[in-house]
């Protein structure tokens, strides 16, 4: 655990808050939006999830084009962030002509980032979007990302530290302001208005939120399964099959399963 | 922005190779800051000023609307508390309100000059735009690359080229650069660190200004609207059937979906544009498909709620607003394509000439 000052206020980056908040995330963005719609305003608008609590990665967007991507391993975290039109050529001075689509394009927003981390450099890269043609009509197909930051032990860096008003620092800073393992819906951080209404949706949703910090409290120890009176607050109404085998999918992805859903292979130690 | 007090010869010092390619750029940008020529250095314009005044007021009027952050009204509960963060003025929203950046003092009056502004964009690029308030100036994020651009105003604007050789020096106690043009020390220009004023949202359309009135035209507008805003806040004033309340991105796809029986339509169906090169390094043409998907969020044809003009400009400054008017849905990846390329008069046609959605 490390704390930076920075000017969206104290960071503190955590390792395991940032994976136990990716995980929270994720459940959230599936109940948080139809065909499940179980709170309002969910921490993530759309969520993608690869790898596992040791390895792993969460995509996170807000379904207007900008995310952030944050991954992990056992000894560290790299989070990098993308707003649209400040990719890697715009705001890291990527030359066109040293794209390569991996992670080379996004380096620059990583200065001195530990061997250690070059798995989940990766692991992030392998879910950054990839450019479209510019006005000269050329695709160079970078990868997407303008801004980043790197944990490692007690060391944190990157451009989010070096150059706080870069587009996209905003989403990134959010990852340093997740204590008790949760992050908040973005807007909620910098708009005073929209904490409030978060806030008194938050209460509202009471019930929901609960269940998910304790069915990912379990997770974190272990691969977990739905109960039945959780199962009961989740689906009140039963939903289509379709939509029930996918959230089996999206749950059992992150080693969550219930009565019925297929069993998921241990965890390696 | 720390004041500089090094000279811009003494920040070149030695190229650490480990620095990121960013800060390598900008030291070969600073060695580029070498030749100018005498020119008279304007006084800080009275624009300047009234540039910095609209925009504090925009961002009270912006302010007065917002009710106090959850400790000032005794919530949120203690059980579920939002990040305890004082953000409003120390973490402005997406983009830096007001947006300071330096501008060069260019020469003649290309606010009603076409041609002289033409060439100002043809060299300078997208650094250069006419405001909202029908001025055109050329703004930049860092010092280095207006001072590049600084040197060469002589030549573009027709007059004769500035003398070279020069560096630009900081001013003290400001953040203002100054840089000598000429033989003469007392000629020099003044880069002004001040505020930028947001470029001009219409969009020329056949030779006209044209506001975007986009298919969600007829949406009630959500309680803050405003320059730079995103349109996934919770404030949308917008609720589901059960009451809940939804972001204006939720609303305006269920607007969408619920008009096309339960699918989600793209707004620019059959819209085509520059996709890279086929298997015979031909350039290829991909086209818009009409119906998107929900997701994974990932996929080329998930469904976006698209900025028709951008939320920030090029400068990073706070540009396109979040009404309904200015809203789209369209694919990941035309709206990847859009962000690099301001908008297309083309597309305003489309939009502004589609059916209204009913809310």
């Amino acid at each position: 655990m490390i704390e930076r000052k920075h000017r969206c206020g104290k960071l503190v980056f955590d390792r395991n808050a940032i994976v136990r908040a990716a995980l929270r995330a994720y459940i959230e963005a599936m109940f948080g939006d139809v065909p499940l719609k179980r709170l309002s305003f969910p921490a993530s608008a759309g969520a993608m999830w690869t790898g596992d609590l040791r390895r792993g990665a969460i995509y996170n967007d807000d379904r207007c084009g900008n995310y952030d991507v944050v991954a992990w391993t056992e000894t560290g975290v790299v989070g990098l962030a993308y707003e649209l039109g400040f990719g890697p050529i715009e705001q890291l001075g990527l030359s066109v002509d040293a794209v390569t689509g991996g992670p080379d394009d996004v380096r620059g927003a990583l200065p001195g980032l530990p061997d250690e981390l070059e798995p989940a450099l990766v692991m992030a890269v392998g879910l950054l979007a990839t450019g479209e043609a510019h006005p000269n009509g050329v695709l160079y197909g970078e990868r997407l990302a303008g801004v980043g930051f790197w944990l490692h032990g007690d060391r944190v860096a990157g451009t989010l530290f070096d150059d706080p008003t870069a587009a996209g620092a905003q989403r990134l800073a959010a990852w340093g302001m997740v204590g008790g393992g949760r992050l908040w819906p973005l807007s909620s951080y910098f708009y005073p208005r929209d904490r409030a209404i978060v806030a008194e949706y938050a209460r509202k949703d009471a019930p929901v939120h609960a269940l998910i910090d304790a069915v990912v409290d379990r997770r974190m120890r272990g691969p977990t399964e739905l109960t039945t009176a959780e199962l009961e607050l989740l689906f009140p109404i039963p939903p289509a099959p379709e939509t029930l085998l996918d959230a089996q999918r999206m749950l059992q992805k992150v080693g969550i399963t219930w009565p019925g859903s297929p069993e998921i292979a241990p965890e390696e130690p | 922005m720390q004041q500089n007090t090094k000279s811009p010869v003494d920040l070149l010092g030695v190229i650490d190779p480990d620095k990121p390619k960013r800060i390598l750029l900008q030291n070969e940008r600073r060695r580029m800051i070498s030749r100018l020529v005498r020119f008279p250095s304007p006084p800080v314009g009275q624009r300047a000023i009234r540039y910095a005044m609209l925009v504090v007021g925009f961002v009270g009027a912006t302010m007065t609307g917002a009710c106090g952050a959850p400790s000032e009204s005794g919530c949120p509960a203690p059980d579920v508390t939002p990040p305890d963060i004082d953000t409003a003025t120390e973490c402005p929203a997406s983009t830096e309100v007001p947006c300071m950046r330096y501008r060069i003092p260019l020469v003649g009056n290309p606010s009603t000059d076409v041609a002289l502004r033409n060439k100002y964009i043809a060299a300078f690029g997208t650094a250069c735009y006419m405001s909202e308030f029908d001025t055109f100036d050329c703004f930049y994020r860092e010092w280095q690359a207006a001072c590049a651009d600084a040197a060469n105003i002589g030549e573009v604007s027709g007059n004769a080229p500035y003398k070279k050789g020069y560096t630009c020096q900081p001013v003290t106690g400001t953040e203002d650069y100054t840089l000598q043009v000429g033989s003469d020390v007392a000629n020099k220009i003044t880069i002004n660190y001040q505020a930028a004023p947001r470029q001009t949202p219409l969009v020329e359309v056949d030779g006209v200004p044209t506001e975007v009135s986009g298919p969600y035209r007829n949406l009630q507008e959500p309680p803050t609207l405003g320059s730079g805003q995103p349109f996934n806040k919770c404030d949308s004033g917008m609720f589901d059937q059960n009451g809940d309340g939804l972001t204006q991105t939720q609303w305006i796809l269920q607007v969408n979906s619920k008009a096309n029986n339960g699918a989600i339509h793209s707004d620019l169906a059959g819209f085509k544009y520059p996709c890279g090169v086929d298997e015979n390094c031909k350039p290829k043409t991909c086209t818009e498909q009409l119906v998107l998907k929900a997701g994974p969020p990932s996929d080329p044809d998930a469904a976006q709620v698209h900025h028709v003009v951008p939320m920030n400009d090029k400068r990073g400054c706070s540009w396109g607003t979040n009404s309904n008017k200015n809203a789209a849905v369209i694919s990941r990846r035309l709206n990847l394509y859009f962000t690099n390329n301001n908008p297309p008069a083309e597309e305003v046609k489309i939009l502004n000439n589609a059916a209204a959605y009913a809310p």
